[in-house]
């Protein structure tokens, strides 16, 4: 997935100032930023939940201009960096109609109602539902948010098993010390452009 | 996956369409209680226009977009339906009864 010349203005605030960046499939991308540098616009821009008129999204040979969610759904996975699934759904409604990983945590959370788990609990169930989805990319922005570490290292097995199946992985966190450790290639967003800078 | 999207959709759509009506059908009952049919038919026709939009913005200010995104279901064809539905009962009502 190719992200090319992405502009963004917010109001007389130039966010993004024609972005590339590349993830690749079997491989885990990083980008990082300080805070309100434009890394979830980036993202929301990705999985076409913001509109900019410049900017191309390719997937392989497609050439995806305007926000167009549905040919981009069919390609990826978004995972945002606010809650998102619907509080009155049970988890075990998504663990049967998906292809869920059914491990011990999903298993002790299964019967609760989405509102009643905790903040963690609640980012574990939405990247397992992402990752469930079985796309070739999947984007997520801040994953690690609200999880303990017990969590976070759970987590990271899961996204090195998606890397394995050959998808490719774009995420953006501010816990340094697991996106080291996960990441293959490491982007910063830094005065609305993005550097490709050396993962040594 | 999708099925259970829609049925969330729908659900929610069905719980704030029925303080929709009750507001459209109560409030003109008791303000001028004339003709009951007709606020009926009116509210039936309105409220299929009132209730996808505060549906679609509590979805949005729930951030809960991007669940249906990423099932790729589109919201709007189901709430197309339930207006030509209630567009035809409304008419309906007001033909034959």
């Amino acid at each position: 997935m190719i992200l090319d010349s992405v502009f963004f203005n917010y109001q007389d605030l130039e966010v993004l100032k024609g972005v590339y960046l590349e993830v690749e499939q079997g491989s885990i991308t990083c980008l990082i930023g300080r805070n309100g540098s434009g890394k979830s616009t980036l993202f929301k821009i990705a999985a076409g939940q913001l509109h900019t008129d410049n900017g191309i999204t390719r997937f392989r040979d497609k050439r995806l201009h305007r926000a167009s969610k549905k040919e981009r759904f069919e390609h990826l996975a978004y995972l945002p960096q606010k809650s998102f699934l619907p509080t009155s759904l049970k988890v075990n409604e998504l663990i049967n109609e998906g292809d869920f990983n059914k491990d011990d945590i999903i298993q002790r959370v299964k019967d609760s109602n989405i509102k009643n788990l905790s903040t963690g609990e609640r980012r574990y169930v939405e990247i397992l539902f992402v990752i469930s989805l079985n796309r070739d990319f999947l984007l997520l922005d801040e994953p690690f948010t609200g999880l303990s570490p017990i969590l976070i290292e759970k987590i990271i097995e899961h996204i090195k098993a998606v890397k394995k199946q050959g998808k490719g992985v774009l995420i953006s966190d501010h816990y340094m010390r697991y996106i080291v450790d996960v990441g293959d290639t490491f982007y910063l967003l830094e005065n609305g452009q993005v550097k490709a800078i050396d993962s040594e | 996956m999708k099925r259970l999207a829609y049925k969330i959709l729908l659900k929610k759509y069905f719980l704030i369409d029925m303080g929709v009506l009750l507001l459209l059908i109560v409030l003109p009952i008791y303000v001028n209680p004339g003709d009951v049919l007709s606020i009926i038919q009116r509210a039936i026709l309105y409220s299929g226009f009132i209730t996808p939009a505060i549906s679609y913005f509590e979805i949005k200010n729930s951030n809960q977009l991007p669940f249906y995104d990423n099932l790729n279901v589109s919201i709007f064809p189901p709430y197309l339906s339930v207006l030509i539905i209630k567009m035809l009962l409304s008419f309906s009502i007001g033909h034959y009864v």
